[in-house]
């Protein structure tokens, strides 16, 4: 059975059909969890600020239009969510103490990654952490950040470039 | 970076495969044949492969999706049903008024157009027959009621009656009729010998007839209906023409009046007929709160007596907020009329006042036409009865006719009689109210007085404020309707998306 694309589900979604928002659920939960993981301290926070995300997107339902990717769509209620997440916090805690490492990682390696994205620019962090982690392609990055695609280019090549000087050091140690 | 055609940002979309087609392969094949692009992607490849160290653990078990209740979406129409109804109603409150007023507007423009139409056409009419009476040259009568009651200034002629058809005998017979009555007539109003009048009319008689013809269609359209012959409507304004010259008849000569009549009354009422300034009945009504009432009423005799009047009636009570009331019903001459009333008005504050005055010469000059008929007929009656030639069926029937006859001109005489009093005294009701007795006598109402004359103002501000409120959704409530129509169309299309959106964007 051909599976329905995100955009079908949802455009089911639309017409009342509760399964179609299960699917879809399953599909991005982790996804969305780990993109607000690595914003968030806590894992519960993060497990709340995803139900809202899920909540947000039951609730506009009828706000999604077809010509829009649905991806696209759902990252954009969670970027916002995660913004207004920000509001409540420190600005100069970016990123979480408690990175939120998988099991079996290398903690010291996880540490490097996450001091060093929080060494560079907010913004060529939001567009490595879009591109890197959730694999959103640059017209998509463009769409939730709402920028040009020659604007994610650019600051993903600085992003990656700066990234490279504060990772050297520790890539020579590990050689 | 480097002077590459290549530039450096493009080999990180180019490890993307972010570039198109086209592009992409010319990238792959510089970067085959470049060691420092080669370089430069493996180490953006090195820092790529950094960053996918750091993996976060899966989503919590406890992490289920949100409870959807979708709340069954009703069948969408292709037009919304609700708008439509809104403005089916509205339009059929609206044509349903414009379905009432419009057809009542059209009539009362009709009415009036027509009734304007109706008088400048007898205007027309009256004009150019007036200028036909008056002599040549002469102005045509002015447009007011007493000139249109004043006899025509002409040489007093009794003209001779339209006798269309008529034999020669039957003329003379209807001539001399004409000139009976006239004499009578002029003898009823003025109590000037009869015969003396008809003397001086026959010997004028000699006057154009064409001139009596259109002056007695004149005074018909003027006087209006109710008049039988023309001939006795305008020996009525011969007679009334003679009386301008006549002498001032004396209490004896008066035959105007029946024998229980007040003498001062004759006297009052021949003085008015036999000027002929005016036919008018006049009657006033005045209302006058006074402070001080006893006084008041003392002041009404008083002003009563020195204008020459009488008291008709008089009647004392109280209102129901009791208030002393006196109701005066006065008899002044028309000529002290306006003075009384100054008098009366000055007495205290006036709260309410109407003078009307009602047109008498028509109802008067018929009354006294239809009593010279029926005097006339009594007399050849008796005359008939004199000859007793007939049977004596027939003699009873003339007596039955002349009783019926003498009871018609008593009732004649009387409805005269009243007619000329109305015009010789003018009517006034006069009625005094006391003002409030606390204010006079100083006295401080009470508090249960109080309290019942603020919740008295209360109630009537509260009428007023509802009846304001009810004046004001009368008058925009249409507008209201349509406007609040209208922003619900537009909520609907245009601020309900945009505000999910935002809601959207927000969270």
């Amino acid at each position: 059975m051909k599976q329905r694309s995100d955009e079908e589900l949802m455009l089911d979604f639309k017409r009342g059909e509760e399964p179609a928002f299960r699917e879809l659920f399953a599909r991005y939960k982790n996804p969305i969890y780990g993109y607000i993981r690595r914003r968030v301290n806590d894992p519960s926070r993060a497990e709340d600020i995803t139900q809202d995300v899920f909540l947000a997107l039951v609730k506009n339902r009828n706000g999604y239009e077809v010509r829009s990717s649905f991806r696209t769509y759902l990252y954009k209620i969670a970027h916002n969510r995660v913004i207004a997440e920000y509001r409540k916090r420190k600005p100069e805690d970016p990123l979480p103490e408690n990175p939120g490492a998988a099991p079996g990682s290398d903690p010291l390696a996880v540490e490097q990654v996450r001091e060093a994205l929080g060494q560079i620019d907010g913004d060529q962090r939001e567009v490595v952490l879009l591109r890197e982690y959730q694999g959103l392609s640059y017209d998509e990055i463009a769409a939730v950040l709402e920028i040009p695609v020659g604007t994610v280019r650019s600051r993903l090549f600085r992003a990656k470039m700066a990234l490279r000087e504060l990772l050297a050091p520790s890539w020579a140690e590990g050689a | 970076m480097n002077n590459h055609l290549v530039e450096a940002e493009e080999l990180q979309a180019w490890l993307d495969k972010e570039l198109d087609p086209a592009r992409h392969e010319e990238v792959t094949e510089h970067v085959a044949s470049c060691r420092e692009c080669a370089t430069l992607a493996e180490d953006l490849k090195q820092v790529s492969a950094a960053l996918q160290q750091w993996e976060v653990e899966a989503a919590p078990d406890s992490l289920r999706p949100p409870v959807v209740i979708l709340e069954e979406k009703p069948r969408r129409r292709w037009f919304s049903l609700r708008p439509v109804l809104a403005f089916a109603g509205t339009a059929a409150i609206i044509l349903a008024i414009a379905a009432i007023s419009i057809p009542n507007l059209m009539r009362s423009k009709m009415s009036s157009e027509q009734a304007a139409e109706i008088a400048r056409n007898r205007q027309t009419e009256m004009d150019a027959l007036s200028r036909s009476v008056n002599q040549p040259g002469a102005p045509p009568p002015a447009d007011s009621p007493r000139a249109r009651v004043a006899p025509p200034a002409m040489e007093t002629s009794p003209a001779k009656p339209k006798t269309f058809g008529l034999s020669a005998s039957q003329k003379l017979e209807k001539d001399t009729t004409a000139a009976e009555e006239s004499a009578d007539i002029a003898a009823a109003i003025s109590g000037a010998p009869a015969g003396a009048v008809m003397r001086d009319s026959m010997s004028k008689r000699a006057a154009s007839d064409e001139a009596g013809g259109i002056a007695g269609r004149m005074e018909r359209e003027r006087l209006g209906s109710g008049i039988k012959t023309s001939t006795r409507r305008l020996a009525s304004k011969r007679a009334m023409t003679e009386l301008k010259s006549a002498p001032q008849p004396t209490d004896a000569e008066a035959g105007l009046f029946a024998p229980t009549v007040d003498a001062l009354q004759r006297r009052k009422l021949n003085e008015a007929v036999a000027r002929q300034r005016s036919m008018l009945a006049y009657q006033a009504n005045l209302t006058v709160e006074v402070e001080n009432f006893t006084e008041a009423k003392r002041e009404v005799r008083k002003i009563t007596r020195e204008a020459s009047g009488y008291l008709e009636q008089s009647n004392l009570g109280f209102r129901r907020d009791q208030k002393a009331t006196a109701t005066y019903q006065l008899r002044v001459p028309p000529e002290k009329l306006e003075a009384t009333l100054d008098q009366l008005r000055a007495l205290g504050r006036v709260t309410s006042d109407r003078l009307t005055s009602e047109e008498m010469t028509d109802q008067l000059l018929d009354l006294a036409a239809r009593l010279t008929n029926a005097r006339a007929t009594e007399k050849r009656l008796l005359l008939v009865l004199e000859k007793r030639t007939g049977k004596v069926r027939e003699v009873l029937e003339v007596e039955r006719e002349i009783s019926r006859t003498r009871q018609e001109i008593e009732h004649l005489d009387a409805r005269r009689q009243a007619a000329l009093l109305r015009v010789a005294m003018a009517s006034v009701s006069v009625t005094l109210i006391e003002e409030n007795n606390e204010q006079i006598q100083g006295i401080t109402p009470g508090s249960a007085r109080r309290l019942l004359k603020a919740l008295g103002e209360g109630f009537q501000s509260f009428s007023g404020m509802m009846l304001a409120l009810a004046l004001f959704f009368a008058r925009w409530g249409l507008h209201l309707l349509f406007w609040s129509f209208v922003g619900r169309l537009l909520w609907r299309w245009w601020l309900r998306p945009l505000t999910r959106t935002l809601e959207a964007n927000q969270i």
